[in-house]
């Protein structure tokens, strides 16, 4: 097993701090919404894909405004049309359950196939 | 405080930096080892995630004896004609090169569970967790008769997607018309709980275009369909009256290998095509470890990791499991997740989720376009530690084009999700 101490004297060295801030807020991200809600999410993008394959069949959810998200969330949970797949999952979960799965969505990077083609990406970078 | 919040209270408080692929790169071992046998849907989608949610800082070995992934869920598909060989057929290629994984083709044998040793190709390999994700065996005990060449050549289970499939799809294409095909399905548990009833429908699909003359009959071990019933009922009887005999009740009792011969409780039936769906257990690998229940051939696990309820450090996913889970693809990865998740936290010494929640979707086609689901979440009760469905899941209420491409888009993204 590596040692610690090699953990902790190599980054000394190291000056790249822009890197690092933009990799802590990442990883802080991940923790704050548990290991529960983390699992969850991963269970519906079994279905919906982590990026885009297909938009219009089944939707991915990378990237969902979160009030888009609860307020979808919430009309299945109230609706009636009890053969729908959507109507099944959500009345299954917890309101907690429903924002929380929001949040987390909503700080995922969405990458869309067709703005990564297009030639704009770059007068953006 | 654990090591890795101290880590990270020292690299911020101290003001230094890191370069991101350094610290994953070099700190890639620092939480163990995890060997996985079996690279199905629960085996790889473990290794995948162990990575991903570690960081790189688990270290993975996941061996199987297959050179390519192939998946069962479509597969039924093959005998209609809608998906063929090649669309059910991916590289583990992707998996193993954007993960970190050491991927080993063999069979895994001598598992030492004091020792925590199990070996491969002859290498004894140490773990710190091992992962038991071989699947399912086949039950042949009251079948004598049936030889594994036999199994392998005439009377194909197609219930392990590959060789077996190609075999069932050739001998659909050869019989003559007005021919007699048989499905026999087993008594539950078996995998995949709508599987045959679909597969009946994608086979009767195939003669109704190419052999209208003919007859599939049904032999169901079972006293009635076991899922989705009366949508299967519906199916059959709107697109396949003429085709479909369905018998529930109706075990094997006894073959006639050189006739193709099956008697049942009620009837003796003489087929051309046979498609024996054998008894299911545990994978054999999974029993001979002794990680079987008592009196019952499925291994029983704590569902908060699912670590063995027999050996500590052996970790047991997807259809070997003794539950009332649906045994499905998703639910395979499903568990995973948990699992992955879990080792990871036991590993880094962090507390893992209490209570694990998660989704079951499955669709199965009745024709080339049109498909069903069923879906449900499932959810852990501390009271009685099993996983229960949670209120509100069901099935379609009718089969539907729209589903179909659910289905299809299902696929796509439950491959991906498991191989890239």
């Amino acid at each position: 097993m590596m040692s610690f101490s090699h953990i902790i004297k190599a980054p000394l060295l190291s000056t790249l701090t822009i890197l690092m801030a933009i990799w802590m807020p990442l990883t802080a991200n991940a923790e704050e919404s548990g290991t529960h809600i983390r699992t969850l999410a991963s269970s519906c993008a079994t279905c919906h894909g982590g990026q885009p394959t297909n938009e219009t069949v089944i939707p991915s959810l990378a990237g969902l405004d979160e009030d888009y998200f609860i307020n979808k969330m919430k009309d299945y949970r109230s609706s009636d049309k009890e053969h729908d797949v959507m109507v099944q999952h959500a009345k299954g979960l917890t309101e907690t359950e429903i924002e929380q799965l929001a949040a987390l969505f909503a700080k995922q990077v969405r990458a869309c196939p067709y703005f990564r083609k297009h030639p704009i990406k770059k007068s953006l970078e | 405080m654990d090591r890795r919040h101290f880590l990270k209270g020292s690299l911020i408080g101290l003001g230094v930096v890191a370069f991101p692929s350094f610290a994953i790169a070099k700190s890639s071992s620092s939480y163990g080892h995890v060997v996985i046998i079996g690279a199905g849907f629960g085996g790889a989608t473990a290794a995948k995630y162990l990575r991903m949610w570690s960081e790189g800082r688990v270290k993975v070995t996941l061996i199987e004896p297959r050179p390519q992934f192939i998946s069962c869920p479509t597969s039924n598909q093959v005998f209609s004609g809608a998906m063929n060989m090649q669309g059910i057929t991916h590289s583990y290629d992707h998996l193993r090169d954007s993960s970190g994984i050491r991927m080993i083709q063999g069979i895994a044998s001598r598992i030492d569970s004091d020792r925590r040793t199990v070996e491969v190709n002859g290498e004894r390999i140490s773990y710190d967790r091992l992962i038991i994700a071989t699947g399912i065996d086949f039950d042949y005990s009251n079948l004598p008769t049936l030889t594994p060449e036999l199994q392998a050549t005439v009377i194909p289970h197609a219930w392990k997607a590959g060789p077996q499939t190609a075999l069932l799809k050739k001998q659909l294409e050869s019989m003559p018309e007005g021919g007699v095909v048989a499905i026999t399905i087993p008594p539950v548990p078996y995998r995949c709980p709508p599987g045959p009833y679909e597969r009946a429908c994608q086979i009767a699909f195939y003669l109704k275009q190419h052999k209208p003359r003919s007859k599939l009959l049904i032999l169901d071990a079972n006293p009635a369909i076991t899922s989705k019933r009366p949508l299967f009922e519906r199916a059959w009887k709107d697109l396949y009256a003429d085709i479909i005999e369905y018998q529930p009740s109706s075990a094997i009792e006894n073959l006639n290998v050189k006739t193709l011969s099956v008697k049942t409780t009620f009837d003796t039936h003489k087929v051309d095509v046979l498609n024996l769906i054998p008894p299911q257990t545990a994978s054999r690998l999974a029993l001979d470890t002794g990680l079987g229940s008592q009196g019952r051939p499925w291994c029983k696990v704590n569902y908060l990791n699912y670590e063995s309820s027999n050996i500590s450090g052996i970790h047991v996913l997807g259809d070997s499991v003794d539950t009332s889970l649906p045994k499905s693809a998703h639910v395979a990865t499903s568990e995973a997740k948990v699992c992955a998740a879990a080792i990871i936290a036991e590993l880094s010494g962090e507390a893992m989720d209490q209570q694990p929640v998660f989704a079951n979707t499955c669709y199965s086609f009745v024709d080339d376009k049109q498909a069903m689901h069923v879906a449900s979440v499932y959810r852990y009760d501390p009271k009685d530690r099993d996983m229960h469905a949670a209120p509100g899941g069901g099935v379609s209420a009718a089969p539907s084009l729209e589903e179909g491409l659910q289905a299809g888009i299902w696929a796509k993204n439950i491959w991906a999700d498991v191989l890239s």
